[in-house]
């Protein structure tokens, strides 16, 4: 299959929040309920297809212990989008994931895309973190929200296509070249102009 | 609590110069119950001990009522350094290290280790392990608890008693240097991916032209193999083979053992066209037994029948510069101790 765009991807999240579940049930439609305990970080791929543009999704799946941030640099660098997963259970994991978004917004790619993952949704019963707290602080970054369940698959391939939409939709704004036909002519429509002075100049590499 | 006491730290062979907590009081066992050791070896290593004495021994008693470490784990032991009679300092630091900073982490991660083991996801070794764990992030503050420790420490555990398995953890490093993997920023980590850079770059220089080109960076697939001394790609009960001639030779060995595995795979890898499928083929994304069966088959040149103990005594044959290797090392320190 010819790949018309490849994206890297980053994990990231307190530890046992379910990041290596989640790319797992994603990329192979597996869920083990006894998942090892990532050391530095694990890669994976897999291959998708969003408005006729086949994608690429390298995800860079991290250790979640403190002391692997000094590593993580190596992981979100170049990286176009950040899964951020939290434990609705677990209060702490949210705190991470917006120390994750502070660092990411200082250190990372200015056009990473970030989506939020409230993940362990089947144990709705031991909620610590009220959903629409979330989802307000998902709005006021920017970033979209899903809540996910590695166990029951729930809002799994949703969290990563999204990442892998946001990507396109700020590529196309962004005027970068997209192969895909559809991309490309929606990209001429919106910055016609633009894109007809920056020929002109020519200055654009 | 904080107060180091001073309990002679030449009994068990430890630096004057490194920040230690020990215990103030010690407590008796008779006032803890609950810190006698419940844990016992699962290796079968002593059914094949050469000494016919122990090999009776053993065929007496089944295999989980021994506590004491099987005969590879005291060679171990013996080869390392620690000294006998430390159980007891072990119980005084175990009794004084129920709590630490680390608590939470080691208890996010204690039975996902070795999920696929009984013994530690719901018998003794889960305790074992988390014991061991806690006491080790209490008694050498400084490196605490770091993800990677776990699967040295059940491996350990698979053959040796509690008090044995702290010591040799508490040897590896000091003696071993393994201290400088986990500290802060990870100094040690960055010397070895350094030191194997240096090597492929010397003994395969295609492979190593083919990483630059395609941005791989040792850490990516390296680490693993650092933190644990590959006991989290080795099924548990096949670890010994690396772990023995890790006591035996130190980081020489293990550099020989990257080199191996790189050298087996470096036609593969070349075959690569992107950073993705290099991965795959050093890192396969799999857990457990089968995961290991796999990556070991992938190894195999020609039609030859590989297995873990083939391929870890292959290894050690491989000859590289030494010297070399302890200049690299000691720049990498003085860089370090410099703040570079």
């Amino acid at each position: 299959m010819e790949v018309d765009r490849e994206f890297k991807i980053v994990t990231l999240g307190e530890g046992r929040v379910g990041k290596t579940s989640l790319a797992m049930r994603y990329v192979r439609g597996q869920f083990n309920e006894k998942e090892q305990s990532t050391t530095n970080a694990n890669f994976l791929e897999k291959n998708i297809r969003i408005n006729e543009t086949s994608i690429k999704l390298n995800i860079w799946d991290t250790a979640g212990q403190e002391r692997f941030r000094a590593l993580a640099p190596n992981y979100y660098r170049e990286a176009k989008g950040a899964l951020l997963v939290y434990d609705i259970t677990d209060k702490e994991s949210f705190w991470k994931v917006v120390s994750w978004v502070e660092e990411l917004k200082m250190q990372a790619d200015k056009d990473i895309s970030f989506v939020i993952a409230g993940n362990k949704c089947d144990l709705e019963l031991d909620r610590q973190i009220p959903k629409e707290q979330a989802i307000a602080y998902a709005k006021q970054i920017g970033a979209a929200h899903y809540s996910t369940s590695a166990k029951s698959g729930m809002g799994v391939n949703e969290c990563f296509e999204e990442i892998a939409k946001l990507i396109l939709d700020k590529e196309s704004r962004s005027g970068s070249p997209i192969r895909s036909s559809k991309a490309r002519s929606r990209v001429i429509v919106k910055n016609q102009e633009e894109v007809v002075k920056k020929k002109k100049s020519g200055g654009c590499c | 609590m904080e107060a180091a006491s001073t309990i002679e730290l030449t009994r068990v062979g430890l630096l004057p110069n490194v920040q230690y907590f020990l215990p103030p009081d010690p407590i008796s066992e008779e006032t803890n119950p609950l810190l006698l050791p419940l844990h016992c070896p699962q290796c079968s290593c002593n059914r094949k001990a050469k000494n016919l004495l122990k090999r009776t021994y053993t065929s007496l008693f089944p295999r989980k009522e021994i506590s004491d470490s099987c005969v590879r784990a005291q060679k171990w032991c013996q080869t390392a350094g620690v000294s006998e009679n430390s159980e007891a300092l072990y119980i005084e630091i175990l009794s004084n290290s129920i709590e630490s900073e680390y608590s939470e982490q080691i208890e996010r991660d204690i039975d996902r280790s070795f999920p696929d083991l009984y013994y530690f996801t719901l018998g003794e070794g889960k305790i074992a392990l988390k014991r061991v764990l806690s006491s080790f992030s209490r008694f050498l503050p400084n490196i605490g608890y770091v993800q990677g420790m776990n699967y040295l420490v059940g491996t350990l555990l698979w053959h040796a008693s509690e008090a044995d398995t702290f010591w040799l953890l508490v040897n590896l490093m000091q003696n071993y240097k393994l201290y400088e993997n986990y500290i802060e920023n990870f100094p040690g980590l960055e010397k070895h991916c350094h030191i194997i850079d240096f090597l492929i770059s010397n003994y395969q220089p295609k492979l190593y032209q083919h990483f630059l080109q395609y941005g791989l960076i040792t850490q990516m697939y390296a680490t693993d193999w650092c933190f644990t001394i590959f006991t989290c790609l080795l099924p548990i009960n096949y670890s010994y083979f690396v772990l023995g001639k890790f006591f035996k030779s130190g980081w020489i060995y293990f550099y020989k053992l990257v080199l191996e595995i790189l050298d087996r795979l470096e036609e593969q890898i070349l075959g690569c066209d992107n950073i993705a499928k290099i991965l795959a083929s050093l890192k396969p994304y799999t857990t457990g037994k089968k995961h290991s069966k796999k990556f070991v088959k992938n190894l195999a040149k020609g039609g030859e029948r590989l297995n873990w103990k083939k391929l870890a005594k292959q290894a050690q044959l491989r000859e590289i510069d030494e010297n070399v290797i302890s200049c690299l090392d000691r720049n990498a320190e003085n860089l370090h101790t410099a703040g570079l």
